[in-house]
């Protein structure tokens, strides 16, 4: 598969936002500013860039608890990503969900979800909801190897079957749920052999390839769109980014951190794209600088903004009174 | 510009922090990920890697117990940012 030029620098910016908006994140976070936990997205870039090149504001996302990534791939502002995981009144939910909860319906993005394969039954309902409306959109959940543990994907998966639903199962395996690996919890290495007992194609894919992921998104979301039904995409990512921030991972050896770091799917793709000649040193740090330039801004804006008012604790709870 | 070395926010439910020791010397040359200081916070050891690398100033004793966010130290980029901060008697 030929990619563009334009689609690839695309990539590139978006997975580099996602990498320094990450890293920034980290840093105001252990400042003490910033409520609740954070989960970041660092090495798995690739996955929902790789995934979402390929949807429009129509067709649906949902996430996890660590959703920055994907809600950043989709076309969510770092504005109103930062304003809400400052929890103020102009983030992207008011203030009210912080990391975890972000959500834009405006693009198609469902929401992160606190909830460990929360995403699944979300994105099912919503791919029902393209099939019963007749509209050519396909939705996509996104996982972890944890998630994949919940009674909800087999039941989805079954549904989504029988239905032919548009809906795209996207598990990022990052090797652990939680401090749990993965050789210890799951049945099989590669859990996308389970899609085949029903019916679904299964796919396994490094993570850390955009290149591979936009092809096998490609494929799935194409046979989602033509009404053939439902795939399960099993992305092996390095888990180059603690569970969360502060968790110092004394669970893991050292080996297996410094194994992932060598995957890193950023550093990856800069060289690739340097070899085509599609990249120079000095495009990357004008990218990179304009993407700083705008976390400053962002960053200086949400610790300025207003927080929600105690008068406000019941606005947003009935779908009545969001939007009026 | 030196980086700060700061008391890390690590989890919802933290106060104060016990910074127990430093893990390098005084003016030791560090890479961003070695380990740089151990603290206890909520019954829990950790140990706080280096955000970068460069030569550590230490600004803070150990035996005390710090805020989050509090400066406790800098990493000079270079060995005459290094000696401007010995000299200027920098502390937290």
């Amino acid at each position: 598969m030929t990619i563009p030029d334009r689609t690839l620098l695309e990539m590139f910016e978006t997975m580099m936002t996602i990498r320094l908006f990450e890293e920034r994140v980290t840093l105001e976070y252990q400042r003490g500013d910033m409520p609740g936990f954070v989960h970041t997205y660092i090495g798995a870039e690739a996955v929902a860039t790789g995934v979402c090149a390929h949807l429009s504001d129509r067709d649906l996302i949902a996430s996890t608890h660590r959703g920055h990534g994907h809600s950043l791939a989709k076309g969510c502002s770092i504005a109103g990503m930062l304003a809400e995981l400052y929890g103020r009144e102009t983030g992207l939910c008011k203030g009210r969900g912080g990391s975890m909860h972000i959500a834009d319906f405006e693009i198609g993005m469902l929401g992160a979800n606190a909830i460990v394969g929360g995403s699944i039954g979300l994105a099912t309902g919503g791919a029902f909801a393209h099939q019963v409306k007749g509209t050519p959109n396909v939705s996509v959940s996104f996982f972890g190897d944890g998630g994949a543990g919940q009674g909800i994907l087999y039941e989805s998966m079954n549904l989504a079957s029988i239905w032919k639903l548009p809906v795209i199962y996207v598990c990022e395996n990052n090797g652990w749920a939680e401090s749990t690996p993965a050789s210890y919890s799951q049945s099989v290495e590669d859990l996308s052999r389970r899609a085949d007992g029903f019916g679904i194609p299964g796919h396994v894919v490094d993570g850390a390839d955009v290149f591979a992921v936009y092809e096998v998104a490609a494929e799935a979301i194409d046979r989602a769109r033509r009404g053939d039904g439902p795939s399960f995409i099993e992305a092996k990512i390095p888990r180059i980014s603690a569970h969360y921030v502060g968790d110092t991972q004394k669970y893991r050896n050292e080996d297996d951190l410094a194994d992932a770091r060598k995957r890193d799917p950023l550093e990856r793709f800069r060289s690739e794209l340097a070899a085509a000649g599609l990249l120079t040193g000095t495009a990357v740090e004008g990218t990179r600088a304009a993407i700083v330039d705008e976390l400053d801004r962002g960053v200086a804006a949400a610790k300025a903004d207003p927080w929600p008012t105690a008068d406000g604790v019941t606005d947003y709870v009935y779908s009545g009174a969001y939007g009026g | 510009m030196a980086h700060e070395v700061f008391i890390p926010k690590t989890g919802i439910y933290m106060d104060d922090c016990h910074l127990i020791a430093w893990l390098v010397d005084e003016g030791t040359t560090v890479r961003a990920g070695d380990a740089l200081f151990l603290m206890e916070t909520n019954k829990v050891e950790m140990e706080i890697e280096a955000s970068a690398g460069g030569i550590v100033h230490q600004g803070a004793p150990v035996g005390e117990d710090y805020p989050i966010g509090r400066v406790i130290g800098w990493i000079a980029e270079d060995d005459s940012e290094y000696r401007r901060l010995v000299e200027e008697g920098t502390s937290a």
